[in-house]
């Protein structure tokens, strides 16, 4: 019985099928699974010979997902579950010293930069004062320095270094209250662009109010706010048009 | 996330702030209260973060 679906090629130029390793392979062939999704539908077609081209066909049914999903991949702000993938693929390249595509029959669907990405000039590691904030969901440790886990809000989880004392400070709040952590953090910023948390050790921290914006916004409209002209729109673009102050 | 200027966190925590101008019409931006009470609705549901964008004027 022939097969229905559609198939998409990852073509890299570094190597051939006899040249890339085993283990670099599977690597590739995992990523490209991740950014096809719909694991039930997408299967391995074939290896092609040529410079390495790795063959998936994804079922009839899972046709329109998958289109919709591979439309934004690139997008700087398309979900994690397509970006992170994307971006893995990309970083093996430029590892590989290698640039590759995506297509779909004649058409190419996704490029990947790798080794032709403009690259930036690393920085650092530097150290600097820095705050988190988020919800504590680990702590604890054996060795003389414990560790938080602090999930923020956009989903990551950072390990916070601290001592047993701050430890024990902030084992009331685990699933409970935000907190804000204060301490130093090591940064470095990746030939990619992107700023990477090496490690962050927190001093003290201070338990955060869990309000959402109306209601913090209403405690703010409770202060009174004496305006020296009663217009505060008016005074504001008179700061904005002024003598170069703050405002 | 989204990102507000200075003009939009006055008229968000003082409701009485006249609206600003809109600088096509130069008139008072209309709706201005039922804009901000959507805007401070549909953020609050969704928990989106709110980044203050503060600017030192050139």
């Amino acid at each position: 019985m022939p097969m229905t679906g559609e198939e998409y090629e990852l073509q890299i130029d570094a190597f051939t099928p006899s040249t890339i390793p085993m283990a670099r392979l599977a690597q590739y062939l995992a990523e490209l699974a991740a950014l096809l999704g719909q694991p039930e539908r997408v299967h391995f077609e074939k290896l092609k010979k040529g410079s390495v081209r790795l063959v998936a066909r994804v079922e009839h049914e899972a046709i329109p997902k998958v289109r919709t999903r591979l439309q934004d991949a690139g997008d700087p702000e398309a979900p994690d579950d397509v970006r992170r993938p994307y971006k893995k693929i990309d970083d093996m390249l430029r590892s590989d010293n290698a640039v590759g595509k995506l297509r779909r029959g004649t058409s190419n669907v996704i490029r990947f930069p790798g080794r032709d990405a403009k690259r930036n000039p690393r920085m650092g590691p530097f150290t600097e004062p820095a705050e988190i904030d988020g919800k504590i969901v680990r702590v604890g440790g054996t060795d003389e320095t414990a560790h938080a886990l602090v999930e923020p809000a956009d989903g990551s989880v950072i390990s916070a270094e601290c001592s047993r004392e701050l430890a024990i400070q902030l084992a009331p709040f685990l699933y409970g209250a935000p907190v804000r952590l204060s301490g130093n953090a090591r940064w470095e910023r990746t030939d990619s662009g992107e700023w990477k948390l090496l490690s962050f050790r927190a001093k003290e921290f201070r338990e955060l109010r869990a309000d959402d914006l109306a209601t913090s916004i209403a405690r703010l409209r409770k202060i009174e706010m004496p305006w020296e002209n009663g217009d505060p729109t008016e005074l504001l673009q008179k700061l904005r048009e002024g003598s170069g102050e703050a405002h | 996330m989204v990102v507000i200027d200075a003009t939009t966190l006055l008229l968000l925590i003082d409701p009485k702030a006249k609206p600003p101008r809109d600088p096509n019409t130069q008139k008072p931006v209309e709706k201005c209260k039922e804009r901000l009470a959507f805007l401070l609705r549909t953020l609050s549901e969704a928990g989106t973060r709110v980044v203050l964008w503060c600017q030192r004027p050139s």
